[in-house]
């Protein structure tokens, strides 16, 4: 299979991600490159020791944010997210180090990511988020769809995300949402089964306000 | 073996008074307790010393899932599934409903349990309760300004078990030898006699009381120059709490001692002091449940359900005045320790509650500060009327204390008003009695002797002496799951006879006061003779 970019060198002679002559790294320096971008991200790294990064390429910001990082914190964890997945593997094995310290994240769709639990979690620590300019630039469509995700909230789109157990403990199929469906089974007026009695306490914990439970 | 799990999702007071009732539970030396709880209250239950698996559900995570649009709340249902599967795979000897919510009542019915202690939800997806006392905390406890009956009381007699302050709080050797010997130490920093130490915490409350400057400036004037006193300042070290000490040693000559308490270490230190000044915080109730005497400050008793304290002895102290409480905690710990320390004032403005136990149970009572002495009459007598409906045996002896404490003109003007409602309620029930019957034998009628019932109910409200029997009969009535409609009939009536008795005992109560008033007269008019 032909890869969908060209490497080319930098004139440090660092091999540089190029596609459709976007180059996703500084054709002279890549690494001076990343320090000069990062400068202004400091105060942002200083808070937060968790950081999402828009773009791969071949990595060279990386190693910055992670200096910055260091800096600053005595753990940190940084996850990329890299729509082209053979940049990202050719990545990984340009920096066989990256494979233990930064996770990447790789799908097709932006609707894909959120589909991976691994990647929600992630989200609600809240991390800082940093573009990696040339892949975000080259990606628009791809990342501008990862921050403006919504959910679908309809039952067949939730059972692609439930597991093995919980998939089962839903009875109606058509419901535009999961309190919705558990809005049926009061209606319904039947013999309540113990997935149904789980399903009603969750809806207790989705209604309760903080505090009370 | 025996699993027992209990569900407690409440207040993290709920949580640390739980200690007190679930050493009770293992009477079993091999019974395994668990306990599912929030995420965020896992803290609180680590300091149990008799919870062997404690079982987390991370409620905000599921909440903050649900409230954002860009996360799948299918996200929300899978953590919620993981976070069961355990205690779903379990065969659970008993589950107790400990934090009464409506979460666990639901989850109660969705496990596996030979027994359910507490509230649960019926296949019918109806509230069910598990006994009277259970009934009693659903239906009666909540209405009551001040509950005849400490919440942990009552969840003790829910779970048919009894409340052991002193016991069930984690204490390790090393923790609290540790402590004893430091506040040993502190005893004698003043040399002299070895003295009373009085810790002051100045923790954060759940419910926001905070200390006045001046109430603490003047507690701690008052017990740093007796001889008998050393004050200990507990603290968690938070910037808020260091700049109060600061300010505070300054005005004391840099003579203060605190201690900065981790929740690990908070038992070790509470456990060797001889008495605990706080506001509603973790300290308080790690201090009342382990049967250590505390002065508890409250902005206002009635605000909050929490909190009831459970170690007799101890004394709640709310503020009603501008005046500082500062007067009633050394009042407080007067009596506590006996001696005589200076108090600004004898007519104390702010209200003092004792907390104390008796054959009913334990409850508080108010003891200095404005009284509403017919509040506090019916109080004592709707506890016995509500401990006799619950199946307790009553004290007889108490009417000769009323009797002793409340002037004579008070009690008959207590009696009549008393009297006039319990006159109302009668009528109502004899009528309820009376339309049974004729529902009974035609049909049609049944919607007038639910009107009745209904009238019945609604007499609750007015807060009489037996508004507590009425709403525990209401909540008799509603628990009911009898399908034939003749047993239904026959239960309502037996619950209704049943009633009729506790009024019959109301009205002797009431005679009994009256009588013995007249009883006390006599012998002071022969007095007067001889």
């Amino acid at each position: 299979m032909t890869k969908n970019y060209q490497v080319k060198q930098s004139r440090n002679n660092l091999p540089i991600p190029v596609v459709e002559n976007n180059y996703f790294h500084s054709r002279f320096n890549p690494a001076q490159e990343a320090a000069t971008y990062l400068e202004n991200h400091h105060e942002q790294l200083k808070k937060k020791s968790t950081v999402l990064i828009l773009g791969l390429g071949f990595g060279y910001h990386i190693f910055e944010v992670a200096n910055i990082l260091a800096k600053y914190h005595k753990g940190f964890d940084i996850y990329v997210i890299e729509p082209n997945l053979e940049m990202a593997k050719e990545c990984l094995e340009l920096f066989p180090e990256f494979k233990h310290s930064i996770t990447v994240f790789h799908s097709n769709q932006p609707e894909t990511l959120f589909t991976n639990r691994e990647f929600v979690e992630l989200l609600l620590r809240k991390p800082a988020v940093i573009q990696h300019p040339p892949s975000y630039n080259y990606h628009q469509q791809y990342f501008e769809g990862v921050l403006k995700h919504q959910a679908p909230a309809d039952i067949t789109s939730i059972r692609k995300i439930l597991n093995e157990k919980s998939i089962n403990w839903i009875r109606h199929d058509s419901s535009p949402s999961i309190m919705h469906a558990i809005g049926e089974i009061k209606k319904e007026g039947t013999k309540l089964s113990s997935e149904d009695f789980l399903l009603l306490g969750f809806e207790q914990i989705v209604l309760q306000t903080e505090g009370n439970l | 073996m025996s699993n027992i799990l209990v569900l407690n999702f409440g207040h993290p007071v709920d949580i640390i008074q739980s200690a007190a009732l679930m050493n009770t539970l293992k009477t079993n030396p091999e019974a395994k307790i668990h306990v599912l709880t929030k995420t965020l209250n896992q803290k609180y239950v680590d300091l149990i010393d008799c919870a062997d698996h404690v079982h987390t559900l991370d409620t905000r995570l599921i909440q903050k899932i649900i409230a954002n649009p860009i996360y799948s709340d299918g996200h929300a249902l899978n953590l919620y599934q993981e976070s069961l599967e355990t205690i779903l795979n379990t065969e659970w000897d008993s589950i107790i409903n400990y934090s009464n919510d409506n979460f666990s009542a639901y989850i109660m019915s969705a496990l596996q349990a030979d027994s359910r202690i507490g509230s649960y939800i019926n296949d019918q997806g109806v509230a069910q309760t598990s006994g009277a006392w259970a009934t009693y905390q659903n239906h009666v406890s909540p209405f009551e300004a001040i509950p005849a009956f400490a919440r942990q009381e009552i969840k003790a007699r829910v779970a048919s078990t009894t409340i052991n302050p002193g016991a069930g709080v984690k204490l390790t050797t090393q923790n609290n030898e540790n402590a004893k010997q430091n506040i040993s130490q502190i005893r004698k920093i003043k040399g002299g006699t070895p003295r009373h130490v009085v810790g002051i915490s100045l923790a954060d409350s759940f419910d926001r009381t905070q200390y006045s400057f001046r109430d603490l400036d003047l507690l701690l004037e008052t017990l740093e120059e007796s001889d008998e006193f050393q004050t200990l300042l507990l603290h968690e070290n938070t910037v808020s709490q260091r700049e109060l000490i600061t300010e505070l040693n300054k005005k004391h000559q840099n003579k203060l001692v605190s201690v900065s308490l981790s929740l690990d270490t908070a038992s070790a230190v509470i456990n060797n002091i001889d008495l605990l000044v706080a506001p509603s915080n973790h300290h308080l109730y790690i201090a009342d449940a382990l049967g250590k005497n505390v002065v508890h400050i409250r902005e206002d008793y009635s605000a909050s359900n929490h909190g009831d304290l459970i170690t007799p002895g101890s004394y709640t102290v709310t503020r009603f005045s501008d005046l500082p409480i500062a007067n009633e905690i050394i009042m407080a710990i007067n009596e506590r320790f006996d001696v005589y320390l200076p108090i600004e004032v004898l007519d104390f403005q702010n209200k003092t509650f004792v907390t104390f136990n008796d054959n009913l149970g334990t409850s508080t009572s108010q003891i200095r500060g404005p009284i509403d002495i017919n509040a506090e009459i019916n109080f004592h007598i709707k506890r016995m009327l509500h401990a006799n409906a619950l199946g307790e045996s009553v004290q007889p002896q108490l009417v000769e204390q009323i009797k002793n404490l409340v002037p004579q003109q008070q009690i008959q003007g207590y009696v009549q008003d008393a009297n006039q409602c319990l006159i109302d309620v009668s009528k109502q029930l004899l009528t309820c009695i009376r339309t049974l019957s004729d529902a009974r034998e035609h049909q049609e009628r049944s919607d007038i002797f639910l009107q009745e019932v209904q009238s019945l109910f609604s007499l609750s409200q007015n807060n009489s002496l037996v508004a507590g029997n009425i709403l525990l009969l209401q909540g008799i009535i509603e628990n009911l799951n009898h399908t034939d409609e003749n047993e239904i009939y026959d239960a309502i009536e037996g619950y209704l006879f049943k009633l009729k008795s506790e009024l019959q005992l109301a009205i002797k109560i009431l005679d009994d006061l009256v009588r013995s008033e007249e009883s006390i007269e006599r012998p002071r008019e022969n007095e007067i003779k001889s």
